[in-house]
């Protein structure tokens, strides 16, 4: 079968019922492609999911460094500090898989630190961290971002 | 570096339950805040921290003792003989990017720069001392934040570029030598349960899933939401006594269900590695593994578990090249014959004692 469009072999056959009233369009993949939106056939499946997934047709870059979200899923690295809120919730993800479902650090800090407003920041983060936990009823993980909210409020910065 | 015969952590005082461990080694993984981290860096960038860390280092008391090697205009024979003592990485070895590690006289400590991350702090130690390991490489780790700014973040702790190392950054591994659970086939029961805990267990000589001279190296993989000092206590008190228990229960049923068996192993292993003119790399590691073996059994007294470990380097191809210098190594085959040359004269002591 043709395509509607042109003479090309249609790949892409659709019917749609509208108010009772049947309608099939045979397209080619070419066509297909420009009129339905349809996923070109030759795309990895694993680059189309995480497409969907994150929604993200122009992905964003860090700030800090250029790195984008499909080099970081690439390389499995981070290339620089800033990634880590850039890249947020991608970046989130892969740490918390790789770290058996670990939410947030505890034990020492350079004893430098004392930013107020990054650590208010933090700590607004790990209250709602804290709500969604208790809500999937995901009780360790609640526990370690209690831990470290009471780091948090206990002294300066989450010192040990 | 110093001359292999009493150079190297490895080849240190071997302490309590030598029969199963070889070695502890604790690593810190460190980022300079300010930088890109090393897989983004510009070339003038990681040159900047490599000077900005030396140049710390060198100037004061916690680093004063590192000797810096710069690895762009170290000769390839000395990058090789740095990686057969576990100094550096195969990586960091191989890349042509600036960097550059410090070494501590006695070589226990080490710090890479633009490795993986920028710094690299690690420290080796033969025999179960994990808290020595621990100790040296906090020292300069603390000594080292008073000068640098470290890339830290407040829900992630220390920040490094590949996700498994963030927050305190350790890797606590400790080098065993398990031929028993391997010959009874519990390895992999072992292999499983540590996965369980989030630890791993890898081949420590080589590469590949046959580790050679049955080797191993068991590690954390987790370095998020416990402190450092409980990573280390978990290992020191719960798993690694425990994988010590069951390689020894292994050896004791080994031993006890096929006693020829046991000592005709060992004695094989001794012949071949007294009498061969050829000794490729693989097989003396394993004949070593199982001399080894005999030595923890009470097979000989001739010889001690340190010259195996010594034996262990220097078979090595860059090590091997530093002890035979005057024999030709230019094919594999001249190398195995050095090798086997440097086996038979070390061994002299065990050829008299097996008859």
């Amino acid at each position: 079968m043709k395509c509607d469009k042109c003479d090309k072999p249609a790949v892409v056959h659709e019917t749609v019922i509208l108010a009772g009233v049947h309608t099939t369009v045979h397209l080619c993949a070419e066509h297909a492609g420009v009129q339905m939106n349809h996923v070109p056939a030759n795309a990895p499946i694993a680059e189309l999911l995480a497409a969907h997934l994150t929604g993200e047709r122009h992905q964003p870059a860090c700030g800090g460094c250029g790195m984008t979200l499909a080099e970081f899923r690439k390389h499995n690295l981070a290339g620089c500090s800033a990634c880590f809120d850039a890249l947020a919730p991608v970046i989130d993800q892969a740490i918390q898989r790789a770290q058996g479902g670990a939410a947030a650090h505890c034990g020492r800090a350079p004893a430098r630190r004392d930013d107020a407003e990054a650590r208010l920041a933090y700590r607004a983060r790990l209250l709602s961290d804290l709500e969604q936990a208790v809500s999937a009823e995901r009780y360790e993980v609640a526990a370690q971002v209690r831990n470290a909210l009471r780091e948090v409020d206990g002294v300066a910065g989450p010192k040990a | 570096m110093k001359p292999v015969e009493n150079g190297g952590p490895w080849l240190g005082p071997l302490g309590r339950d030598a029969d199963v461990v070889v070695a502890s080694r604790v690593r810190l993984a460190r980022n300079l805040a300010g930088f890109p981290f090393t897989n983004r860096a510009s070339t003038t960038q990681r040159r900047e921290v490599v000077s900005m860390v030396r140049d710390r280092a060198q100037g004061a008391a916690w680093g004063r003792m590192l000797r810096w090697i710069d690895l762009q205009a170290c000769p390839a024979e000395q990058r090789m003989q740095m990686v057969e003592r576990h100094l550096v990485s195969k990586q960091f070895a191989a890349s042509d990017a600036p960097r550059a590690v410090g070494i501590s006289a006695d070589e226990t400590l080490s710090v890479m720069v633009n490795e993986e991350d920028h710094l690299r702090i690690q420290a080796m130690y033969s025999g179960l001392r994990i808290d020595e390991c621990f100790a040296a490489a906090t020292a300069f780790d603390q000594g080292a934040e008073s000068a640098l700014d470290f890339a830290w973040h407040h829900r992630w702790g220390y920040l490094t570029a590949c996700p498994t190392n963030v927050g305190c950054g350790i890797r606590v591994s400790v080098m065993l030598h398990l031929p028993a659970l391997r010959l009874t086939s519990e390895l992999d029961r072992v292999r499983r349960a540590a996965k369980d805990l989030h630890l791993a267990l890898r081949g420590f000589h080589g590469e590949g899933s046959e580790p050679m001279g049955d080797f191993y190296q068991l590690s954390n993989q987790i370095t998020l939401g416990m402190r450092d000092e409980e990573v280390v206590g978990e290992l020191r008190d719960r798993i690694i006594p425990q994988v010590i228990r069951y390689e020894r229960l292994a050896r004791e049923t080994y031993r006890s269900k096929a006693p020829a068996a046991a000592r005709d192993r060992f004695i094989r292993a001794a012949a071949l590695l007294t009498h061969a003119r050829i000794m490729p790399l693989d097989e003396a590691m394993k004949l070593l593994g199982r001399l080894r073996l005999g030595i923890a059994s009470g097979l000989t007294e001739a010889i001690d578990s340190t010259l195996v470990h010594r034996l262990l380097l220097q078979v090595q191809p860059a090590h091997l090249a530093l002890v035979r210098p005057n024999d030709p190594m230019e094919t594999l085959e001249q190398q195995s014959a050095a090798r086997a040359t440097l086996l038979r004269d070390a061994l002299a002591p065990l050829r008299a004692s097996i008859g």
